[in-house]
């Protein structure tokens, strides 16, 4: 459940981007640093720091810089990933545009909720709501950064177990996205809202409100057109079911979201899906699909976990293939040593027996004069 | 330069002596160690940080810190296992075993293990497992040991890939590498067994992998107390219930373990029970008991995985500092081995050297007596020819001719000269008391005179010129007279009026390039031949 939460808050963190993003659209090693944050997090480093060197423009400079703290997370250095950040966070401050300091600091805030620094997340989120406060409410932006800002609050306290008040701050979120006229952007972030609403009610044993707050979830899914979101709403509301041991209206959900999902890829939702599958076969005393959806969702689970690892995986590699080098150089250098030295003897030796042997061939005619004088 | 390589060479084996024994204590504390690490895994790890602290020897500290590492990693508490790990030794300087570093490599594929990284995992040992040289030095009892959790090791990460045929053949060459002999083989010994069930049921092998768990049961019930193995076989029998559908006697099994664990930390085996617990009871539709221990389940897994993450972080300073290490110790061997050659070549360079100069040397010596024995065939033709020449008048010019008081006049010195022959055909010579005053009186030359021309005429001066004499008369006699060959060196010496057998022997050296005995040698063998 904490998968879902993280991979939740990182499609927040995406939509933050690609606002960006549109405004620096024709850039494409930006796009192309995008792409390659989590499968090549060295590579979006190294471009992201060239674009930095030659970038004027403080907004995008910012971007940039959220893009190294989000590409160094993936790489797992958090203490380059912080620096980053609290860059970011300086070069908003300088703007004196309120709007672009709320947006910095609440994906900072992100950041930092990925990185499981929860209080330096709350902090940030309130720092940002002094702000907020201080912007006239015909500003649309109020509402939505509002909104963002406390549903961050309360995927923190959802995750640490605290669905109390977790349900609390995504109430106030979901408050403030109605209220936003232009509601088409944010259907998306309201179907995620209504689905974390949604699991904070199921912990809480509230069964009726919880399925209300799915069901308002695939429906705003619908309408941003997003099927994986739908998927994880159909999987909740089965999860719902499977609590009242409504088995077979469960599964159906699930079929229903394993059909939505199939082209997705999304490894997260497959694992999840699978699971409540299983779980929902062995309920209903079915063990053959259960040992089949049982083994797909470990496989997904596996896959999914070594995913994750693919940065990690790419760091030690690379230091691995230093190591080679660097192991390799030091075997030329005793290489290279050892035939200089041996080179060296072998003309020493040559030479020393050139003319030992030259002495003695000499030495050998003395010595055959002499006999022959002796004798003489 | 030979002292200074000698001194390494020395230094080197010497230390490869003390990395080759290790002391049986040891071997009998770390091998409790690695019991308690089965037993609680705090108390595994407090009386491993003891010895630790204790012990100054590098490589059993690198064994204690893998056994912590291993303790902290079953409790579930990777940072800790990696951080253990991470501890350089910033003692002096030790040189590294091959043990040591095959042993870190172990460790590394250990923890790349626990921290999901199975590919790392695999590769690592797969490199150390084709190093024919592991197996080479297998008689030694650590690195058997080592191979056999390496196996093991490499079974599990075959097993997580599902490649169970390849993970039981490594189950069966760990087991090759096992002996009764201490705790430790006995643990891994029943790990493997209980490993080999589990895959034996994923393969559907049901009933073999029953019996062969309720064997290891007996046999773990019979041992000392195995707390974590005794868990571990009724986890897995567990499953052999479920599978069967028996959910109430599969719980049966799991509450088994789970009583003999509830108050040891074992996490990672626990996080598999309470999993197993609760589907059970989903299966059996006990809400209550699915939803309590679910909820035990997910707390935990939340806290492992956040255990994993942060492990991860810390891994790579691990690599880090393992690959540094490895390198040092590949820098180490290569200059061993270019020592080694280096000594080797300039021992034979120098003896080489030896004996050119020996024979140069030597050389310079034939060449003395090549040169005196042409001298001596030449004085003896001389003396043949000029003898009978003696008799002729030797016209004096009494001319006195004294214009430069230092130049002697040419017919002076040619009449000089002439008595010199004359004297030397002579065996006067051959008087102990011969001397420049002695030779001019008996000559009626001023002994001015006397000294230049020899100074001039002969190259060397008087005394010189008498010793020539004297050896050359005694050398000649030698060659002709084989009578004198069987007297002493002192008799010749007196004979041809040297003062002491040391000065002649000296003389005749510096003479004929050889001393009087080798010179008789040589004669002696010429005329034998």
């Amino acid at each position: 459940m904490k998968l879902v939460l993280k991979i939740l808050a990182l499609t927040f963190l995406m939509c933050q981007i690609s606002v960006y993003g549109q405004k620096i659209s024709d850039d494409s090693l930006m796009k192309k640093a995008r792409l390659e944050i989590f499968d090549n997090p060295e590579k979006a480093i190294t471009i992201a720091k060239n674009l930095l060197k030659k970038e004027k423009d403080i907004n995008k400079s910012i971007t940039l810089y959220l893009l190294l703290s989000t590409a160094n997370i993936a790489k797992r250095n958090f203490d380059e990933s912080l620096q980053y950040i609290l860059k970011a966070k300086e070069l908003a401050q300088k703007t004196n545009d309120p709007k672009m300091q709320i947006s910095v600091l609440v994906s900072v805030a992100i950041q930092y909720q990925q990185m499981e620094l929860f209080s330096k997340s709350l902090e940030t989120l309130n720092e940002a709501d002094i702000l907020l406060e201080k912007l006239p409410d015909s500003v649309p932006e109020k509402l939505v950064e509002t909104a963002r800002s406390y549903a961050i609050r309360g995927m923190i306290y959802k995750s640490q177990s605290n669905s109390e008040i977790a349900l609390e701050k995504f109430l106030i979120s979901i408050k403030n996205f109605e209220k936003v006229k232009v509601k088409k952007n944010s259907f998306a972030n309201m179907s995620v809202v209504y689905y974390n609403i949604g699991y904070c009610y199921i912990n809480l044993n509230k069964t009726e409100k919880a399925k209300s707050a799915f069901l308002e979830s695939i429906n705003y899914a619908q309408k941003s057109n997003a099927k994986s979101l739908e998927a994880f709403a159909l999987k909740g509301l089965a999860e719902m079911h499977k609590q009242k041991h409504e088995n077979e209206i469960a599964l159906n959900l699930l079929i229903k979201a394993e059909n939505l999902c199939k082209n997705t890829g999304d490894l997260v939702l497959n694992e999840g899906i699978y699971k409540e599958m299983s779980e929902n076969y062995l309920a209903t005393g079915r063990p053959d699909l259960y040992q089949t959806y049982n083994k797909k969702y470990f496989e997904m689970r596996f896959k999914r976990e070594q995913n994750e690892l693919t940065s990690i995986n790419h760091s030690i590699d690379n230091h691995n293939k230093e190591t080679v080098k660097k192991s390799s150089e030091i075997k030329n250098h005793y290489k290279y040593l050892t035939i200089s030295v041996v080179a060296i003897s072998v003309i020493l030796i040559a030479l020393f027996s050139f003319l030992s042997m030259k002495i003695r061939r000499q030495n050998r005619n003395y010595q055959r004069e002499i006999h022959k004088l002796i004798k003489s | 330069m030979l002292k200074n390589n000698a001194q390494l060479l020395i230094l080197l084996l010497f230390s490869v002596f003390i990395n080759g024994q290790s002391s049986p204590d040891f071997n009998i504390l770390a091998d409790k160690a690695y019991q308690k690490l089965y037993q609680n895994p705090d108390d595994c790890i407090s009386y491993s940080q003891s010895l630790l602290i204790s012990d100054q020897s590098i490589e059993h500290k690198i064994v204690l810190q893998n056994i912590i590492s291993q303790a902290y990693a079953m409790k579930g508490d990777y940072v800790q296992s990696v951080n253990i790990l991470s501890q350089k030794e910033n003692g002096e300087k030790e040189s590294f075993s091959y043990f040591m570093q095959m042993f870190g490599d172990y460790n590394l594929a250990d923890q790349y293990q626990n921290l999901d990284l199975y590919n790392q995992s695999q590769e690592i040992i797969s490199n150390l497992l084709s190093d024919s040289k592991l197996f080479k030095k297998s008689e030694n009892p650590k690195i058997k040991m080592t191979i056999a959790k390496l196996y093991q090791l490499q079974a599990l990460n075959f097993g997580i890939n599902r490649n169970y045929v390849s993970a039981l053949e490594n189950l069966d060459k760990s087991d090759q590498f096992i002996n009764d002999n201490n705790e430790e083989n006995k643990i891994i010994g029943t790990e493997n067994k209980i490993f080999r069930s589990s895959y034996l049921m994923r393969q559907n092998k049901l009933e073999d992998s029953r019996k062969l768990l309720e064997k290891t049961i007996y046999n773990i019930n019979n041992q000392e107390n195995n707390t974590f193995l005794y868990a571990l076989a009724y986890e897995n029998l567990s499953r052999y219930f479920f599978l069967k559908e028996d959910y109430n006697s599969s719980i049966q099994n799991l509450e088994k373990g789970l009583l003999k664990i509830e108050n040891i930390p074992y996490n990672g085996l626990k996080i598999k029970i309470y999993e197993s617990l609760a589907k059970s009871y989903l299966a059996l539709h006990n809400d209550e008991k699915y939803h309590y221990y679910n909820k035990l389940y997910i707390d935990l897994k939340t806290k492992l995985d956040s255990n994993t993450k942060e492990g991860i972080r810390y891994i790579v300073k691990l690599v880090e500092n393992h690959q540094s290490q490895n390198l040092e110790f590949q820098e180490q061997n290569e200059s061993k081995k270019f020592w080694i050659l280096t000594t080797v070549i300039s021992l034979i360079i120098i003896s080489l050297i030896s004996y050119f100069l020996i024979a140069t040397r030597r050389n310079k010596d034939l060449k003395k007596q090549l040169d005196f024995f042409e001298k001596q065939k030449k004085w003896e033709q001389t003396v043949h020819i000029t003898v009978p020449k003696t008799e002729e008048p030797i016209v004096i010019a009494d001319k006195i001719i004294e214009k430069d008081s230092n130049k002697i006049s040419k017919e002076k010195e040619d009449e000089i000269l002439q008595k010199l022959e004359d004297w030397e055909h002579t065996d006067r010579y051959l008087n102990k008391n011969m001397s420049l005053s002695m030779l001019s009186a008996q000559m009626g030359v001023n002994t001015k005179y006397l000294s230049e021309v020899i100074n001039t005429t002969k190259g060397k001066n008087f005394n010189g010129y008498i010793n020539e004499l004297r050896i050359n008369h005694i050398a000649h006699l030698l060659k002709t007279d084989c009578t004198y060959l069987n007297y002493k060196v002192s008799y010749l010496a007196e004979f041809s009026g040297f003062s002491s057998h040391s000065a002649f022997t000296t003389v005749f050296k510096s003479v004929t390039g050889m001393s009087p005995n080798v010179y008789i040698q040589e004669i002696s063998k010429n005329r034998a031949s």
